[in-house]
């Protein structure tokens, strides 16, 4: 529990259109004697919404310690008696009995990107009645090429400072291939072409998406990337959206997906973008291409860049030793040391040890500690038989 | 199978530098790969020149004998072949 999340958390209950929209589609969505699971429930507002509208219980899964805010402010409001609190992820939520209906706001800018397709799709597999009905129950994702003007200050840091002469351009790749969030109410944004409703998806649905598209450049101007949004179908009736354009949205961040470097487009242009979303692997990669006509009228690709968030995160072997634990890995090629590594598995050690008895005789390349316990980790959670030299595969 | 003229890394493939590893990750089957940095270097001299032309690159690099490179590349294209991570072409 700290300040930001008082403040997060008040920002919500102070969204008007948000609220608002909530109320009406839970009445429209919630029928007399329904257990609801609120997921990710935060201050638990939206159970109260759907206690309002006829919900009989409510199941309220937090994993924060705003929980206790929750508690508190259900007391207050007479209804702490209809209300079970989990503090724990939705995931590991265990439930005797399955509920009517789910709803859930951890909606990222372009949706996919605060977990809730993940976690709608593991609460119907679980945790709900056949046919039980989820707030939201389908999204559209959307794309717009946009100018930000001057480019988007957290990319732009990295060009360099002036207070210190360093190379920086590592970070600005790393930039690059992020997905940023983008505040539209400050953030001055233009739009260079018509949105593009890229995909719908149920709301349950975290399969793997891959979508290409092109729009046409209605006028001269910077492109300094696609500007992700969504609509969010609440209920049969009620909508809501973050596209800062649209004159019902609320208020949510929208998620920037550069390009290389702020191009200059010409009306008429086209730009074709294909988006690629992973949830499993918590991938997004986009790419981009931009055809304009040539002096003898042909369409040319005058730009094409590829960008991904698995570019852009940081990583490290430490982290991908940490990873590996927790994936099956089929067994290196690095064959004497992993030869070693597993007689002594055989002999009972622990992987402590095995690092230790190896530590003495393993190849150059594997010279680190951390680097020596990523291996003996996977050498350990081998599954199929090695093949080339220097190859592992750690999924 | 003899080495191929070609090798291309696959469309959905993604590939980085860590530390001196390479990371890989296929998003078609969603499976990550990690070589180290002799592994790197052949499938970079393979994907700029072609397996049979990395030949001679990689004769000089590592000083070693061919028939146990030619063998070493045979190896990793099948792997990697069979992992859907690069599609080749114009074997002889």
């Amino acid at each position: 529990m700290s300040y930001w999340e008082l403040e997060e958390h008040g920002g919500y209950l102070h969204d008007e259109r948000k609220m608002v929209a909530y109320r009406d589609a839970l009445a429209e969505v919630i029928r007399p004697g329904d257990v609801m699971l609120d997921l990710g429930a935060g201050s638990g507002v939206l159970g109260h919404l759907a206690l309002l509208a006829g919900a009989e219980r409510i199941v309220s899964v937090e994993a924060g310690d705003i929980i206790e805010l929750a508690r508190a402010i259900a007391a207050a409001n007479g209804f702490a008696d209809r209300v079970e609190f989990h503090q724990v992820l939705s995931t590991e939520l265990q439930l005797d009995e399955r509920v009517h209906v789910v709803v859930c706001d951890q909606i990222g800018g372009l949706v996919h990107d605060a977990g809730v397709l993940g976690y709608f799709a593991d609460a119907e597999r679980r945790l709900t009645v056949p046919d039980a009905r989820f707030v939201p129950g389908r999204f559209t994702l959307q794309l717009t090429p946009v100018t930000l003007d001057g480019g988007f200050e957290p990319i732009e840091r990295w060009r360099g400072s002036p207070a210190v002469e360093l190379e920086l351009g590592a970070g600005l790749d790393h930039a690059h291939n992020c997905e940023w969030r983008v505040d539209s109410r400050k953030v001055d944004i233009e739009r260079r072409g018509h949105t593009l409703d890229v995909v719908e998806v149920e709301s349950t649905d975290d399969d793997p998406v891959r979508v290409s598209m092109t729009t046409v450049v209605e006028t001269d101007g910077a492109f300094t990337g696609w500007l992700g949004t969504f609509e969010a179908q609440l209920s049969p009736s009620v909508a809501l959206t973050n596209a800062p354009w649209s004159s019902g949205r609320f208020n949510r961040w929208c998620n920037l997906l550069p390009i290389d470097h702020t191009l200059s487009l010409c009306a008429g242009d086209e730009l074709r973008v294909t988006l690629d979303l992973r949830p499993e692997l918590r991938v997004v990669t986009w790419e981009t291409e931009v055809l304009t006509t040539s002096d003898g009228g042909d369409r040319v690709v005058a730009h094409r860049s590829r960008r991904s968030t698995f570019l852009g995160g940081f990583l490290t072997l430490h982290s991908l030793a940490m990873v590996a634990d927790q994936r099956p890995v089929p067994r290196p090629g690095l064959a004497p040391l992993a030869r070693r590594i597993l007689d002594l598995a055989e002999t009972g050690l622990s992987v402590a040890d095995i690092v230790e008895a190896t530590g003495d005789a393993v190849p150059e390349q594997v010279a680190s500690a951390d680097r020596l316990r990523a291996l003996v980790r996977s050498v350990l959670a081998v599954t199929t038989p090695a093949a080339a030299p220097g190859a592992t595969s750690r999924r | 199978m003899p080495l191929p003229d070609r090798v291309a890394l696959h469309e959905l493939v993604l590939m980085r530098d860590v530390e001196d590893e390479r990371v890989l990750v296929h998003l078609g089957s969603e499976r990550d790969h990690v070589m180290d940095a002799i592994g790197a270097t052949m499938l970079d001299a393979a994907l700029e020149h072609g397996p049979r032309a990395a030949l001679q690159v990689l004769t000089e690099r590592f000083d070693a004998p061919v028939d146990l490179l030619v063998a070493d590349l045979e190896r990793l294209r099948d792997r990697l072949a069979d992992s859907g991570i690069i599609a080749t072409s114009g074997g002889r």
